[in-house]
């Protein structure tokens, strides 16, 4: 297919940046935007596949654009191109601008240009499929009233804080059949047994790193939504999440218990349309084009060596 | 053999105590009146006057007494008390009055002692308190003669260098010195009984363990019963003083670069995304100019082989390069190409604004300057601003009113710390989108002034007094390191200037900084005349 039909939107304070980027993507329909609040007009009135946006930026920071973005055209692809983002934007980034990649300035010219690439096919699947509306059902799903009739999905829980498991057990269940485990390797055997919706992590385990552990299950298991829970934060490992692991949710320990429901409650709507619609999973597509094909790699130590040298040798981040 | 010169002295005192017996006089005869606040007792006004009858009658005797040798006289030369004003007096009874009441000087109430039995007792008492008292204070004081032998220690002047008194009595001093001081010391000891003066201060002597002390010195001269010259000095152990003084210099030292850091740390932040967005499209454009260059040196192999083959080739194979050469060149003229200038062009621009940024960071830490120089405060200004410019990009409002102004010796990094500092929490305090930042310079006289005015949410009353203190800080925890304002105060401080604020809740704050031109840190010192530091040319 010819990248021409593809639309993209460029948003950044910086004119240099923008006269730069429509050369490097002069065979896609660009549409560049000096603000966020050009960014949206734009969005508005054309059919955007992919918008990349700066963070740091006058009146309207790039998260705050995003997020806006996200509910005018939630089939568009969103990535964050910044010099520097403070920790909140990045986590931000994932919780509210659902981002699929976030890439530093100075970029690679060829990496970025095969990025967007492989977002327009996202893109493009996605409009396909006219799973719009569905999609836009992720975000009304937030303010939906509490609903308590047991559910047919399930959600699994890994920590090496056993109280901590004892309550999230305690809190979704009945609603949600909940599964505990404290060792990374036990979670991952369960998943292929039970209809597991969301995967909930802490970022420490005993066995294996939890990011490491969710970016593995996304890999294996594409239609299974990801949560990251974690004690401090710390942009270099949302960073990751967001462009290895494409996590759902970055969750900062403490939280508000109504902030966990609301997002599993999101989490198992991101997951019905994943299942619904495999070509909505930007992972599933990944897979497809880029995965090295040892798919029979079946415990967790097999699963990430091999998942290591994947990421090592991806031409994406 | 009568000494006249201290019968002279004697009288003297003695008509002292006649003029305080007055003064006391008066008062009694004011507070009968009811002049006085009632709480001066006419029984405390009439023991001042029975200590100072006693005086008066010591010092009548004392005369008489000084031949016989058999009593050291302490009284110094120069030790007689001025005459008090009234004013001291009743400070001085009131005191007495509200504090210790057990501690009456005058050993009776009666106002006049009758005999002169009891005279001679009154003085013997007067002396034995006098003991009790030069005994019990914590005060170290030792008597040295004219050869350095101590001929006199108190219990405190032991204690401090861990002796009993007897232990150090009719030994040179030299054994509380440096071994290899002993002649500067014996040599300052001459001199101080010839007249010298300069002696209060610290010094370093030496404790009986050997571990070395630090004392604060004074002494006196005095004229012992011997009629020789003595010296009486007083020492106070002060070395814990100025080891804790020492530690406190240096913990000040670390917070400073502590908080140095931090603000840096912050600014970094900033300062990454600044040069960073440069970057990403310097490097961009070459990456695609460096894609247009292949094509092009293509085109130009292209060309050397179309010559060759025009010269030796058939004319079909001239026809088929010049295909792949129209190809090519088409491929070459895209949009990348025609822009191309314009690439480099901001490619350029993008160095030239890194290199900016690079040479404002070193104008702003001022590493490669001499400390203190006469310094340009609005370009110093300027300079900190560029470090800071990120933070004014979501919107705030920066008005710079710069008067012109003379130069002042300064340390300009310091300086740029402080403006800084005040900048940042301008920029923090305003809203994002309708703050409004003023920084005015002006000159006032022999002063340059700096205001940094904000629109933002004030500081409250409760909070203003506090806003100097270290580690006060109203932002969470690890995001501000409270030392901020507490060093920007030190720095104009040391400048000899002063730092004020003014603020009101909900409508901002004002800080001012007041420096003086010429500055109170002096450096190297500048002969106006010589260009040498020993001039063989002075004047």
């Amino acid at each position: 297919m010819s990248s021409a039909k593809f639309q993209l939107l460029l948003v950044d304070d910086e004119p240099l940046i923008l006269q730069s980027l429509a050369l490097l993507f002069e065979d896609y329909v660009v549409h560049a935007a000096e603000s966020g609040i050009k960014g949206l007009e734009i969005l508005k009135h054309h059919p955007i596949d992919v918008i990349i946006s700066d963070q740091r930026m006058p009146q309207m920071s790039g998260v705050d654009f995003l997020r806006i973005a996200k509910d005018i055209s939630p089939n568009s692809i969103r990535i964050l191109l910044t010099g520097y983002a403070d920790l909140q934007a990045v986590v931000d980034s994932v919780n509210v601008g659902e981002i699929f990649r976030y890439v530093h300035k100075p970029w690679n010219a060829e990496k970025l240009r095969e990025t967007v690439r492989f977002a327009c096919t996202v893109a493009e699947q996605r409009r396909a499929m006219s799973i719009a509306k569905a999609a836009s059902g992720a975000i009304p799903a937030l303010h939906q009233p509490k609903d308590d009739a047991p559910s047919e999905f399930e959600l699994l829980f890994v920590d090496s804080n056993e109280r901590h498991l004892e309550q999230f057990k305690a809190f979704f269940e009945p609603k949600y059949r909940t599964h505990v485990s404290t060792k990374a390797s036990e979670a991952f055997r369960l998943i292929p047994n039970h209809n597991i919706a969301v995967v909930v992590a802490d970022s420490h385990l005993n066995d294996v790193d939890g990011s490491d552990f969710l970016i593995a299950v996304r890999d294996k298991f594409p239609h299974v939504v990801t949560v990251l829970m974690t004690g401090s934060q710390d942009a270099k490992l949302a960073i990751k999440m967001i462009n290895d692991g494409q996590v759902y949710r970055y969750l900062v320990k403490p939280f508000p218990r109504e902030t966990l429901r609301l997002t599993i409650e999101s989490a198992v709507i991101h997951h019905k349309i994943l299942r619904e619609n495999p070509a909505a999973n930007s992972k599933t597509m990944e897979n497809a084009l880029f995965r090295n094909a040892d798919s029979t790699a079946r415990s967790i130590e097999e699963m990430l060596a091999a998942l290591r040298a994947t990421i090592a040798s991806k031409p994406i981040y | 053999m009568l000494d006249y010169k201290k019968i002279k002295k004697s009288l003297k005192k003695a008509l002292k105590s006649i003029e305080q017996m007055e003064m006391l006089d008066e008062l009694l005869r004011a507070q009968q009146t009811g002049q006085l606040p009632p709480h001066l007792s006419p029984r405390l006004l009439a023991s001042e006057f029975a200590s100072a009858t006693q005086e008066f009658i010591q010092h009548l005797q004392l005369p008489m007494s000084a031949g016989d040798g058999s009593r050291p006289s302490l009284a110094s030369g120069d030790s007689a008390p001025p005459p008090m004003g009234y004013e001291e007096w009743l400070r001085k009874l009131q005191m007495r009055q509200g504090g210790q009441p057990s501690a009456p000087i005058a050993p009776s109430a009666s106002p006049a002692i009758q005999s002169a039995g009891q005279v001679d007792e009154a003085v013997r008492q007067s002396e034995a308190r006098l003991r009790a008292i030069i005994d019990a204070t914590p005060l170290g004081i030792c008597i040295t003669n004219q050869n350095y032998i101590f001929e006199y220690v108190n219990r405190a002047y032991a204690e401090i260098y861990g002796y009993e008194p007897h232990e150090m009595l009719g030994k040179p001093f030299t054994m509380i010195v440096e071994r290899d001081k002993e002649p500067f010391w014996r040599d300052l000891h001459d001199k101080y009984l010839a007249g010298y003066k300069e002696i209060r201060g610290e010094w370093r002597t030496v404790h009986k363990s050997g571990k070395p002390l630090t004392i604060l010195a004074d002494a006196a001269r005095i004229v012992g019963a011997d009629g020789k010259p003595k010296k009486v000095t007083f020492v106070m152990d002060i070395t814990e003083l100025t080891r804790l003084r020492e530690e406190s210099r240096q913990n000040e030292v670390m917070l400073m670069q502590t908080e140095k850091m931090s603000s840096l740390g912050q600014m970094a932040a900033g300062l990454a995304h600044e040069m960073n967005t440069p970057l990403g499209f310097v490097r961009n454009n070459l990456e695609l100019l460096e894609g247009k260059h292949k094509e092009t040196k293509e085109l130009l192999a292209l060309y050397e082989k179309l010559r060759s083959q025009i010269m030796y080739g058939s004319p079909n194979d001239v026809a088929m390069l010049l295909s792949q050469i129209d190809s090519v060149a088409q491929r070459v003229k895209n949009r990348v190409w025609q822009e191309s200038d314009n690439l480099f062009r901001s490619a350029i621009e993008g160095i030239d604004r890194i290199q900016d940024l690079v040479l404002s960071l070193k104008n702003f830490s001022r590493l490669d300057e001499a400390e203190l120089k006469p310094t340009d405060i609005n370009e110093n200004i300027e300079s900190t601003l560029k470090i800071a410019s990120h933070l004014f990009k979501g919107g705030i409002q920066l008005v710079k009113e710069f008067s012109p102004l003379p130069m002042v010796q300064a340390y300009p990094a310091q300086l740029n710390q402080v403006f800084l500092n005040l900048i940042t929490n301008a920029v923090h305090a305003v809203d994002e989108k309708t703050g409004r930042i003023v920084i005015k310079t002006m000159q006032h006289g022999n002063h340059v002034v700096i205001k940094v005015i904000d629109n933002g949410k004030g500081i409250p009353p409760e909070n203003l007094k506090k806003i100097f203190d270290p580690f006060f800080t109203t932002k969470p925890v690890g995001e501000g390191t409270g030392l901020g304002l507490t060093i920007a105060y030190k720095i104009v401080e040391r400048h000899g200037g002063k730092i004020d604020v003014q603020s009101q809740v909900g409508r901002g704050t004002e800080f001012t900084i007041t420096l003086p031109v010429s500055g109170t840190a002096t450096a190297v010192k500048q002969s106006a005349t010589s260009p040498f530091a020993d001039s063989p040319f002075a004047e």
